[in-house]
């Protein structure tokens, strides 16, 4: 029993890891909340539908599942990637200079705005996956695991360590890190800042489209509103390890997931997603900073 | 290389209109990306040929210039006589317009309430609070429990149910004193969706998702408030209330205290301002208005 939900929990949590990386990268470099993050992960779910839809209408899924498969989710990365690229460049870009709380209100005006839009034309019903895995899975000592469920861990674990990678070495990865230190200072060095911060919005993007797209298999069900509860769980995942930290949003994402899994079964169902919180605060009251998040020393 | 510029220049609204329909496409199908496509173009291409004709000054286009120009609408004589005319209407609203605006009204005014609460909180002291709702929750809640289980009537409940709010809002407030504006702004987000949790699951209590019905409207001398415009001259009286009382603290010693730590916590708490003391003031303050706002939803 606590192997399943230590199973579960690991699934739920590398979905939420890969979304609060998102909001890591982002605030590490703008210093912005993007509430509309998880609506992104909510568009990369309706919009694995509507392809997956679309392929199946043409006929391709028949022919070959994995081809349509990956051609959906390449797809919807690639449309996630540029609604958020849309997305920064209409809402964020203008407030740079503005106040801090200025973008914070524009980020939760768009995540109103892509709510309505996707319920506004794809309807207010939940939308349905086609169940194309069933329950196969393999047991090991009364534990079971669904093949879906290892593909979501092992394709969560592939994209955070290529992530890792890209940030750690190659240019684009180094300036970033330079951006998230000091944008002046790296605007001198001759790093262009709006391509950098568009390509970290990519990159956010396409990750919690690969999100979405995985949940919306996982569980089967979309609406227009999951993305709301994804996002400040997400969110919550990420200021547990350390808001701008990349590992700290990795371990959070995890440690949030089995949180929810193990508090669930364990404790009552109910209050699922109060634990997440519960356990934030409780990190907050003794580390400020989050796991991994810098000490931040005020200056005078 | 100017060349183009120049066709870069004019093919720009059409490139953005094709970007924004080919995002669109997918959940909507062909045609409706082709409509969007062409309502952006044209879009775009007037504005370019309407813009020219205005004169845009460099004072006009700058946030100062804009807030100037506002601020000129409602100063000097004509103000006054504007604030009358406007104190009238808003007096004589259930007798001009129907039920619904009058409903839509009194909403309004609730939303006032819990924005002035808000104000105090975020815009005074720039303790940035996302779960402020929760408060409102918790006034609206504990104003009918109160009269659904201790029968007690809209008057009696009121200062209980503002105060408890209140209470909430300091002890709330007590373990998010050391945190930055980000953390803050989670763990208050944190703070409301708990409040919701608890508030939809603790069914004993609560009632859970069925919620509390049949919750006694206020009365004044044995006339009971209940009917619509009635209802609209208490919430206008409350608002006015909490407008006169919110703009007077502000100006008041503790105001400016709170806009001390606002703009430098640590200066202010160098200038001998207790500043832990004064954001939990603030946070209490604030959530006594939305106690009040709460309290006078309209079941």
């Amino acid at each position: 029993m606590f192997l399943q939900q230590l199973i579960n929990g690991i699934t739920l949590g590398s979905v939420y890891a890969l979304i609060a990386l998102g909001y890591s990268m982002v605030y590490g470099i703008l210093e912005l909340i993007n509430f509309a993050h998880g609506e992104i992960y909510m568009l990369g779910a309706y919009l694995g539908i509507i392809f997956l839809a679309f392929f199946t209408a043409i006929g391709l899924t028949a022919y070959s599942l994995p081809l349509a498969l990956l051609l959906t989710l390449i797809l919807s990365i690639l449309f996630c990637s540029s609604y958020g690229f849309t997305i920064e460049k209409i809402a964020y870009k203008p407030l740079r200079n503005a106040p801090r709380l200025s973008p914070l209100i524009s980020a939760i005006g768009v995540s109103i705005f892509l709510q309505n839009y996707v319920m506004l034309t794809q309807g207010a019903t939940d939308k349905v996956f086609p169940n194309l895995f069933g329950t196969a899975g393999f047991e090991l000592q009364s534990v079971r695991m669904t093949y879906l469920q290892l593909a979501i861990i092992l394709t969560s674990v592939v994209l955070m360590v290529a992530l890792r990678l890209f940030v750690r070495k190659t240019r684009m990865g180094k300036a970033m890190r330079a951006v998230a230190q000091d944008k002046t200072m790296a605007s001198l060095v001759g790093i262009n800042i709006d391509t950098v911060i568009s390509v970290t919005f990519i990159i956010g993007s396409g990750l919690a489209a690969v999100a979405g797209l995985m949940v919306a298999m996982y569980y089967g069900l979309v609406n227009y509103s999951i993305g709301y509860v994804a996002g400040i769980k997400a969110f919550t995942a990420a200021v547990l390890g350390g808001i701008g930290s990349i590992r700290g949003a990795m371990f959070g994402g995890i440690l949030l997931g089995l949180v929810e899994s193990l508090g669930g079964s364990y404790i009552s169902g109910e209050y699922k997603d109060a634990y997440a919180f519960i356990i934030l605060i409780l990190v907050l009251l003794v580390k400020p900073g989050g796991l991994f998040g810098k000490a931040e020393i005020e200056k005078v | 290389m100017k060349s183009y510029r120049k066709l870069y220049e004019t093919a720009r609204p059409f490139i953005i209109a094709l970007w924004l329909s080919l995002l669109f496409l997918p959940f909507k199908g062909i045609s409706a990306a082709l409509i969007l496509f062409i309502a952006i173009s044209v879009f775009f291409v007037s504005s370019k040929y309407l813009l020219k004709y205005k004169n845009t000054t460099a004072r006009g286009k700058t946030f100062a210039g804009y807030r100037l120009k506002a601020a000129e609408l409602f100063s000097g004589r004509f103000s006054v006589v504007a604030r009358y005319l406007l104190m009238c209407l808003l007096l004589l609203i259930p007798f001009l317009f129907r039920d619904y605006f009058i409903d839509v009204a009194i909403l309004a005014g609730i939303y006032i309430i819990l924005a002035l609460g808000l104000n105090v909180v975020v815009g005074f002291t720039g303790l940035l609070n996302l779960g402020f709702v929760a408060f409102y929750a918790i006034g609206a809640y504990s104003y009918a429990l109160l009269n659904i289980r201790f029968g007690l009537d809209f008057w009696s409940a009121l200062p209980f149910s503002v105060v408890l709010t209140s209470v909430a809002g300091f002890l709330l407030a007590v373990p998010a004193l050391r945190l930055r504006g980000d953390y803050l702004a989670i763990v208050t987000l944190g703070f409301g969706e708990i409040t919701r949790l608890i508030l939809n699951n603790w069914d004993s209590v609560t009632r859970g998702p069925n919620g509390i019905s049949g919750i006694a409207p206020p009365v004044i001398m044995s006339v009971s408030l209940g009917k619509l415009s009635f209802y609209y001259y208490l919430v206008l009286f409350f608002v006015i209330v909490t407008v006169f009382i919110t703009r007077r603290v502000y100006t008041s010693r503790i105001g400016r205290a709170w806009v001390a730590i606002r703009e430098d916590e640590i200066a202010s708490s160098v200038t001998g301002i207790n500043t832990t003391l004064y954001k939990l003031y603030a946070c209490a303050f604030g959530a006594f208005w939305a106690g009040l706002a709460g309290t006078s939803i309209r079941s």
